[in-house]
């Protein structure tokens, strides 16, 4: 393979065009005026994320193109004393305008979208081991004419599946030069900078610019002149092989995309992956768990008692460090997810969930988003990028959120104790039960979508899948750390909100400490005189409680919950549950620190024993004399808990993933209509069987 | 895999592959052997994407695996599609593998 080749451009029938203009044309504003912005076009699969961040290292920045959902990254890096500005555009077959990110990269490669300036130049790249399919996105490409350089990618695997490219050849043909380059190693990649350099620097030597002919749309099939052209070049320029062979990705393929191995073997990935998440991320989480602890008692012992302390210990840290828990969880898996992807299993996983996904309506690729779910429905929501199609993407985020997430878990880890202390196997049953009943009513749900406001039948399925690889842990690792980023940051903020929102509700109006409080406190105050301070703690912990009841019976979220009550009575809830529920919306697992309040507990007894809280709550008793959580409340209690949407971060996150906030007020609707009608006919069910 | 283009001469004798015609659906063929897409029903939106890849008038494709979804090997890549997509595709089976100049 030849690697440094000199064309003589001026040979073809190419205007030679100057290199890049600097400042920009008239009409077109940058952020920043000699910044040189560069876009990276290729085929997916073709190793351009790999290639992105080998150029730019760890600036990327990842967001929306605005008004859309196609996610933008742009790097920085520095060629000929000039800021390049790269911009890696969605992975596209073809310019054609077929799909969103197709019209998208179009209108941005042509300078048609007032947010993004037109590129000054291209980075195009070509995957070797396949690269007469990437010559017919390379035509459309060219025929564009603005500066290019092609980097052929994966040169390494074209080599050794005896692929030989004659890059002179290729040069001639493209009319650009052509970069052969590792992506993974890193190979070529000084050379490709070297040729962005002479195509940023004036003083360089002019670059050539698109030579293929002007394709005429009018025959009967647009593809087939460019494709012809292609296969013409790929004949001229490719000795050997065309393409690789791909014996061992035939291979592994009969098994993992065989009609019921590939689904046993898919399953068996996703419980390893899933197992890995909750046996991994405990660690992290009870570390930032403590740490939120540590920082919450470090604060509160250097501020005075008083509205601000409880606002920033009880509010801000609390709430905050309650969502923040499950980043470990979204990290593990969204890195695990990266892996497969590069890999390249995960298009076999979507191959083979399509045709068992199809039966309810919804494509092979719902699937990812759907795993993610069992974790968090945000990272779940932002996940549902993958699904192309519009309908498709907005039943799959409609139904997410009644996948059992980890927030759930505490709930039903209270719940199972409360119906069934000490017996670990009717527990496990109660907790397989929960799952199912998630998976179920999501997967009811979605048919009854798409056969009533989004009615159609889901995408039909077109999916590359390509040779399996090695993954590569960098990308995967970047991959990661750009989900952590916007967890936190699109959580965070609403978080933060939600938390001073709840804690206010929870705190105000104030009121007095009750009477016996008063007198608990009096009596542990004489005590304390006379020296029993062991039992004047346990009495001042005592007069604490009741305070803490009192204020939270009293408060805006007290009052609230009494209000609801009515409505909540016939699930067989009380105005405590009723509080628990709407301090729920934070985070889900909050109802257990609210009722370890609510009842009387006291929360540091709780963590300290959560078997206090059960037994406390078992011993519950209403003004009448019956125990609150009776078999039937617990179930009512469980199940609605399964099914209601109660998360504000999930609804903020669809709101931002449907860009209107139709579509989080109608989910917030619909789960609640659900969650009430089911809760309401299992409590009924399960009070007239227990009681007769 | 050289065996394909004896097997093809064997399975289908010149008359009953004329009989064929040019007109076999997509998923008709056999597992492992080569065709030439001779049309494309452009009757779904979801059919431009399939024809960008690379299964448009004129291609060799291969088939490796039926069902719906079927898997086809086209300039060298694998691409997962579904039958009932795939059935717009209209193919001649020809000699030859994929790799080979046939």
């Amino acid at each position: 393979m030849t690697c440094s080749a000199k064309v003589d451009h001026r040979e073809r029938e190419v205007r030679p065009i100057p290199t890049i203009q600097i400042p920009l044309p008239p009409g077109q504003s940058a952020p920043d005026a000699d910044e040189v912005c560069i876009a990276l076009v290729g085929n997916p699969n073709a190793g351009k994320t790999t290639l992105f961040n080998a150029l730019t290292g760890l600036r990327a920045k990842t967001a929306n193109f605005p008004g859309t959902t196609i996610e933008r990254r742009i790097g920085h890096t520095r060629l000929a004393e000039h800021r390049v500005r790269l911009l890696d555009l969605p992975g596209l077959y073809s310019l054609a305008s077929i799909t969103p990110e197709e019209r998208l990269a179009r209108e941005i490669l042509l300078g048609q979208r007032s947010e993004q300036p037109q590129p000054h130049g291209i980075v195009l790249l070509l995957d070797a081991t396949t690269l007469e399919r990437n010559l017919y996105l390379a035509s459309q490409v060219l025929e564009l004419g603005l500066p290019t350089v092609a980097a052929l990618n994966m040169v390494d695997l074209a080599e050794r599946s005896a692929i030989e490219i004659d890059l002179e050849k290729l040069e001639a043909e493209l009319g650009c030069p052509v970069v052969p380059v590792v992506a993974r190693s890193g190979r070529g990649l000084d050379t490709l900078r070297q040729h962005l350099e002479r195509m940023i620097d004036p003083s360089g030597s002019p670059l050539g610019r698109a030579s293929t002919d002007p394709f005429c749309d009018c025959s009967g099939c647009p593809y087939k002149a460019r494709y012809d052209w292609a296969e013409e070049v790929g004949s001229r320029c490719i000795n050997g092989r065309t393409t690789a062979h791909g014996v061992k990705t035939d291979r592994i393929d009969a098994v993992l995309t065989h009609r019921w191995v590939g689904v046993a073997a898919f399953l068996s990935v996703m419980f390893a992956v899933f197992a890995l998440i909750f046996w991994v991320a405990q660690y992290p989480m009870d570390w930032i768990d403590a740490g939120f602890s540590y920082v919450g008692s470090v604060v509160g012992r250097w501020l005075p008692a008083g509205d601000f302390r409880s606002l920033l210990v009880d509010g801000v840290i609390g709430g905050v460090g309650g969502v923040l828990v499950f980043l470990p969880q979204i990290c593990i898996l969204f890195f695990f997810l990266a892996l497969l992807e590069d890999t390249g299993y995960l298009a076999r996983a979507a191959f083979v969930m399509d045709r068992l996904m199809r039966r309810v309506g919804l494509p092979g690729k719902a699937f990812v988003p759907i795993l993610s779910a069992h974790a968090c429905a945000i990272p779940a929501i932002m996940s549902a990028r993958v699904i192309e199609d519009r309908r498709d993407r907005l039943v799959t985020i409609l139904v997410l959120p009644l996948f059992s997430c980890s927030a759930r878990i505490p709930v039903y880890t209270m719940i199972t104790a409360l119906l069934f202390p000490y017996r670990p196997v009717l527990a496990g049953l109660v907790f397989t039960g929960a799952y199912t009943l998630g998976i179920v009513a999501a997967l009811v749900m979605a048919l009854v979508f798409k056969g009533s406001i989004l009615p159609g039948e889901s995408r039909p399925l077109v999916l590359e899948l390509p040779s399996y690889k090695l993954p590569n842990l960098r990308t995967a690792l970047l991959a990661t750390l750009d989900r952590a980023k916007i967890f936190i940051k699109r959580a965070g903020t609403i978080i933060l909100t939600v938390s001073i929102l709840l804690w206010v509700l929870a705190s105000f109006p104030r009121s007095e400490p009750p009477a016996a409080a008063l007198t608990l406190q009096a009596e542990a105050q004489a005590l304390a005189a006379s020296g029993q301070t062991e039992k004047a703690e346990q009495l001042t912990d005592e007069a604490g409680q009741l305070a803490a009841q009192n204020r939270l019976a009293n408060s805006l979220a007290g009052r609230a919950g009494r209000a609801i009550e009515p409505v909540l009575r016939p699930l067989g809830f009380d105005w405590q549950i009723g509080i628990g529920i709407l301090s729920s919306f934070a985070a889900r697992e909050v109802i257990v620190s609210t009722l370890a309040v609510v009842y009387g507990v006291g929360e540091s007894a709780v963590e300290e024993d959560p078997n206090s809280l059960y037994d406390s709550l078992r011993a519950a008793v209403r003004t009448d004399g019956t125990p609150v959580f009776t078999t039937a409340t617990s179930v009512s209690l469980l199940i609605f808990y399964v099914l209601a949407m109660q998360c504000l971060s999930t609804q903020a996150v669809t709101r931002r993933e449907t860009n209107s906030w139709r579509w989080p007020a109608f989910q917030l609707l619909y789960m609640t209509v659900l969650a009430y009608s089911v809760t309401l006919l299992v409590y009924q069910l399960v009070r007239v069987w227990t009681s007769g | 895999m050289p065996m394909d283009h004896l097997e093809i001469s064997r399975d289908q004798p010149t008359g009953r592959s004329e009989d064929l015609g040019d007109r076999v659906p997509l998923g008709q063929i056999e597992i492992g052997h080569c065709a030439r897409v001779t049309e494309v029903e452009a009757s779904e939106a979801d059919i431009e994407q399939l024809m960008a890849m690379g299964v448009c008038v004129g291609r060799r494709i291969m088939l490796m695996q039926t069902g719906d979804p079927m898997i086809l090997k086209v300039l060298g890549t694998r691409i997962g599609v579904s039958a009932r997509l795939a059935n717009n595709v209209k193919v001649q089976p020809c000699m030859g593998d994929m790799f080979g100049e046939g």
